[in-house]
């Protein structure tokens, strides 16, 4: 459980992104205590992944600020330690590696960008990266000899989001924002991932902001649950108390659709 | 609860399918056997590469590229007995050789993304049912307005890149019943979909077979929305069925380790017993 009272990490502060005419977020606010998870749910085009691409610094706002220790960070160009400390994983695994690279070098390339192996300057040894990058990869379950030569075709589904979160982590990042992480993979899969996510916020005190359709997804793995619909948030409470009192009328029939399929013991009309 | 009728035997029957990959050789499907009778809903659940879509596949005569159907014989679809069947209203009145009919995961994709949708169920009435071409676009109108697609499309048609993706999924159901199918084959068919959305096409699909005593066969990763639509379910990996049985029997008392985890992975949405 996070500290609800500890200041905010990580914040958004009245974010507002327009394509053309259309409002894809409008006014959104939210913020992360250090080791918190925030779940952003809702349906498609409620403007989820636009919210979690201005967290990560890949789109501007035309409005709001993201705030990272109480400091505004500039809209895209943010510093490379900014930067390392946000990261994200997409929804695609497949898109989100580079296929022509094995997976040292994708694990690498963060690490030795933004020196998290030693000092600037002194390139660490061949020996010191993979004894990192194995770490990294057996802390997200991959543990074969030959992996670190192979490359994205040779994985898994489930394999590639687990290098694309190794990937994430191999920068020690204090906020991690996951789009739909679990959603490309089978359930059993998506336990393990989300078992790690867990993990990694007790252990690392990583804060996390998760997109998700899921509410199940949502509910096992964060504190507070904002909904958003039509680009705006409608109902941001802690899990406990969604899941008792969603609120608005859409939240409701959200919530009841996720029931509607999921596998208590009911019985078919 | 469907039940199958004591006259009639099952409509599908697969007798040990086996499909392979035509380059490495490799079993896809390995040895699947089952029977639907008349009027039921079966769910084929499992994982990626678990079989599942292949072997609905090899029922649509729809194998990819690449695979191989080591012996067609394996699959039987019995005539169908109109006379015989005891739920719903048969779509034709007459004992026939059973139409099978397949909606798709990607409900956007599957459709002809420069036609109007009107025009492509009006194509499906003409050719498959020979009606004539007028009045092929006024019955694919009522048929998509029947499915819950808004009334202006009789006025004006619209592509599939205009409508939502239940929308397109209504489009593509409204495509299988204008073959006025006894079968219908569904793969994944909300999978793409939001969960309210989901839901509306799960009740559409459990309304229309009920009134049109369509035999279902639901392939789907989602034990939850196999529980909410399946007669039966056949669990399957690795190509391979591994366990089988009525639904609420699979899903509070799974025999088999697989599925136990599949039942255990699915994570829970607090406060539904308040339901």
């Amino acid at each position: 459980m996070t500290q609800h009272a500890s200041p905010a990490l990580f914040e958004l502060r009245n974010i507002t992104v327009r394509y053309g005419d259309f409002t894809a977020v409008d006014h959104v606010s939210l913020s992360l205590p250090r080791g918190g998870a925030i779940g952003v749910v809702g349906e498609s085009g409620a403007g989820k992944s636009t919210l979690a691409r201005v967290a990560s610094g890949l789109i501007a706002p035309v409005e709001g600020q993201v705030l990272l220790d109480g400091q505004p960070l500039a809209p895209i160009r943010r510093t490379r330690e900014q930067r390392r400390r946000i990261q994200m994983v997409f929804q695609n695994p497949d898109s989100s590696l580079n296929p022509s690279h094995s997976v040292y070098r994708i694990l690498s390339e963060g690490m030795l960008l933004h020196h998290t192996l030693g000092a600037r300057g002194a390139r660490p040894s061949r020996e010191i990266i993979t004894r990192r990058c194995l770490e990294l990869l057996s802390m997200v379950g991959l543990e074969d000899a030959d992996i670190l030569s192979r490359r994205p075709q040779a994985f898994s589904g489930g394999q590639r989001q687990r290098i694309a979160i190794a990937r994430a982590l191999a920068v020690n990042p204090d906020v991690l924002i996951a789009d739909e992480p679990t959603s490309a993979l089978d359930v059993s899969v998506q336990h393990e991932i989300l078992d790690l996510l867990a993990t990694l916020r007790q252990s690392q005190g990583l804060s996390l902001i998760l997109i998700t359709h899921d509410l199940g997804v949502a509910n096992a793995l964060c504190d507070d649950i904002m909904v958003m619909c039509g680009g705006n948030s409608i109902v941001h409470k802690p899990t406990a108390v969604f899941f008792t009192n969603p609120g608005p009328q859409y939240a409701q029939n959200l919530l009841a659709a996720a029931r509607s399929v999921s596998i208590a013991p009911h019985t078919r009309g | 609860m469907s039940e199958a009728n004591s006259n009639t035997g099952p409509i599908i029957r697969v007798n040990n399918l086996r499909i392979h990959a035509s380059a490495s050789g490799r079993t896809l499907v390995d040895g699947v056997s089952f029977d639907a009778n008349p009027g039921e809903t079966v769910g084929l659940v499992g994982e990626s590469g678990s079989g599942k879509s292949l072997t609905l596949r090899a029922i649509m005569g729809l194998l990819p590229e690449g695979v191989d159907l080591d012996d067609a014989k394996a699959i039987a679809i019995a005539p169908v007995d109109a006379a015989a069947r005891t739920e719903g209203v048969p779509l034709r009145d007459d004992s026939h050789n059973p139409r099978l009919a397949m909606i798709f995961q990607d409900p956007v994709f599957s459709l002809d993304p420069l036609t109007g949708v009107v025009k492509q169920v009006a194509e499906v009435l003409r050719y498959n049912q020979r009606i004539p071409s007028r009045e092929s676009k006024t019955r694919a109108a009522d048929l998509l307005i029947s499915l819950g697609l808004p009334e202006s499309l009789r006025s004006s048609d619209r592509y599939p890149g205009q409508l939502s993706g239940g929308q397109c999924q209504r489009v593509g159901i409204a495509i299988a019943l204008a073959t006025k199918p006894d079968i219908l084959l569904c793969d994944e068919p909300t999978t793409a979909l939001d969960v309210t959305v989901q839901l509306q096409i799960l009740d559409l699909l459990a309304d229309l077979r009920q009134r049109l005593g369509l035999t279902m066969l639901f392939v789907t990763h989602n034990l939850g929305v196999a529980a909410r639509l399946c007669d039966r379910l056949m669990v399957m990996q690795h190509g391979r069925i591994v366990e089988t049985g009525a639904t609420q029997d699979i899903l509070n008392n799974p025999q088999q380790e697989y599925t136990r985890r599949l039942v255990n992975a699915i994570l829970p949405i607090p406060g539904e017993q308040d339901q």
